[in-house]
């Protein structure tokens, strides 16, 4: 199978690689646990390779995610919309669900065997349309089984009521029938405030089967760090600096990546920096954004 | 890859159109009205009209043409595009793209759909020419919107501007069979959701007719077989 990069640093040498393609993924997460930022990282990867990008939003405004990804160092988000490599199609819960259940499978029967990033963000509207259990199965295992045909699939679950509970039904259907499942178990509560990920499955992969602490840098994104521990945050500023010009000196020339992955990489590596006196290990940030693209130290 | 069309950009038409309502009960389909299944068919056969063209062709008033569309709309038979200053309607489920809307509503225009044929019967007229031979007050205006359309080019040859056929029509044209299959098939699906039986039969020439039956009520329904043009147009080719 093939595996494509996930676009959350840190992220794929957990999923012992990277997503596989033409499969479907579902994050679940509480509010504020960092989903639709996941979301625009992968969809933002795809976009740097060439692939196709599809951000269905059933609740936010597209211009509200936009403004989001923007925040997180996606400064050229809207040029993608304007060459019409990203749509997004704004709809409600309710009309998905009846495209779903008409349209859907004649539009992927003409489409099928491309090779888009799909994102439906969040999937919980789509369960809510119907009453009954059985039918809310049906229409996602439906949704799930098609459109992984056309793309790879990553859809967002809101986690409501207990954190980590992961009993609701909403949550246990989509669970079941996604081929992989993340969990950000983000604690909004607890102070300081306490992120880990744990990949809950991963079809036709050796992935990792414990919780790792993750943390979101303005400017770069969601990062997931291997090890639980107190990260060393390095206060010095100049150390950080000269650090990345040496990083942005070896990779600048030789090639490696595609003119629009090195400006990406150059903005967050950039940012990071000016963020070394957060939370955050900027060295260690720069070291997991390095490895997203392949070239590790 | 198709060259024209992306992924995308087709799953945001289609989406768009999904009909939010759920099926109105049999005794309320929009459809079993007589004028406002005239004005349906008006609307197949010419996507993107205003409200004051359907109220012209079918010489009914501005608020009754403004009501029957306003009911298709609300039962997901038609849908409202707000181009410009007016709103155009066209049939649901024709999934049209942005481009393709653009062209359809620069030939709404009566003067610009004349204009268009003459340019297509004799290619590289000058302005001049093509305004005496439409005798359009305002070729000049309907013109300049066929050649930001693209459905006109403007060649300079050192001393005059002639136009020629742009690509617009062609490439709308080309896929247009397959859209109206797709755009029936959608139709009638929605009609049966009103507890409808539609019946599909092909009728001589450029038509596919669909016949409704209701109790003891029938009628027929006339709509583009393969041209999205042939409405404003006649035949082009």
């Amino acid at each position: 199978m093939q595996k494509i990069p996930s676009g959350v640093y840190g992220l794929n040498a957990l999923l012992d690689g990277g997503i596989n393609e033409h499969t479907t993924t579902v994050v679940i997460g509480s509010p504020g646990a960092g989903k639709t930022t996941f979301a625009t990282q992968f969809l933002r990867r795809g976009l740097e390779i060439g692939e196709d990008a599809v951000f269905i939003t059933l609740d936010e405004v597209p211009a509200e995610i936009i403004k989001n990804a923007k925040l997180m160092g996606w400064d050229d988000a809207e040029s993608y919309i304007e060459s019409g490599n990203m749509v997004f199609v704004d709809a409600g819960g309710k009309q998905f669900s009846n495209f779903i259940r008409k349209e859907l499978a004649d539009f992927v029967r003409e489409w099928e065997g491309h090779a888009a990033r799909i994102v439906i963000d969040p999937l919980t509207p789509v369960l809510w349309s119907v009453k009954e259990k059985y039918e809310q199965r049906e229409l996602v295992s439906f949704l799930l089984r098609q459109t992984r045909k056309i793309g790879t699939v990553l859809c967002t679950l809101e986690e409501h009521g207990v954190v980590a509970d992961l009993s609701a039904p909403e949550l246990i259907i989509p669970m079941y029938l996604g081929d992989n499942v993340i969990h950000l178990r983000y604690a909004s509560h607890e102070h300081p405030e306490h992120r880990e990920l744990k990949i809950i499955k991963c079809r036709n992969s050796k992935h990792s089967r414990s919780w790792h602490p993750y943390g979101i840098v303005r400017g770069a994104g969601l990062f997931v760090r291997r090890e639980k521990q107190e990260p060393v945050r390095v206060a010095d500023r100049a150390r950080v600096q000269a650090e990345i010009r040496r990083v942005v000196d070896r990779i600048a020339p030789e090639g490696k990546l595609n003119a629009r992955s090195l400006s990406h990489l150059m903005r967050a590596v950039e940012t990071i920096a000016g963020e070394s006196a957060s939370d955050a290990d900027a060295l260690e940030v720069l070291s997991l954004v390095l490895e997203e693209y392949g070239l590790e130290q | 890859m198709s060259s024209d069309r992306r992924l995308g950009s087709a799953l945001k038409a289609v989406v768009s159109e999904v009909y939010e309502a759920e099926p109105r009960t049999a005794a309320k389909s929009a459809l079993m009205n007589e004028n406002r299944r005239r004005v349906f068919e008006y609307l197949a056969w010419h996507p993107c009209c205003t409200t004051a063209e359907v109220a012209r062709a079918l010489s009914v008033s501005c608020p009754t043409a403004a009501w029957h569309l306003a009911k298709l709309v609300e039962a997901g038979y038609a849908i409202g595009i707000s181009r410009g200053r007016d709103r155009k309607y066209c049939a649901a489920g024709m999934g049209l793209a942005d481009a393709e809307t653009a062209t359809l509503a620069a030939l709404a225009d009566p003067g610009a759909s004349r204009v268009f044929l003459e340019a297509i019967a004799t290619p590289g007229l000058t302005a001049a020419q093509l305004a005496r031979k439409v005798g359009v007050g305002n070729a000049r205006r309907a013109i300049r919107d066929l050649v930001a359309a693209n459905l006109l080019v403007a060649v300079e040859d050192g001393r005059y501007r002639r136009y020629y056929p742009g690509e617009a029509a062609s490439s709308l044209e080309k896929n247009a069979a397959r859209r109206l299959r797709e755009f029936r098939k959608r139709l009638l699906r929605r009609i049966e959701a009103d507890r409808l039986s539609p019946e599909v039969r092909a009728a001589p020439g450029d038509v596919v007719e669909i016949d409704v039956r209701f109790g003891g009520e029938r009628a027929t329904m006339r709509l583009p077989g393969t041209s999205l043009l042939a409405g404003r147009l006649g035949s082009i080719n």
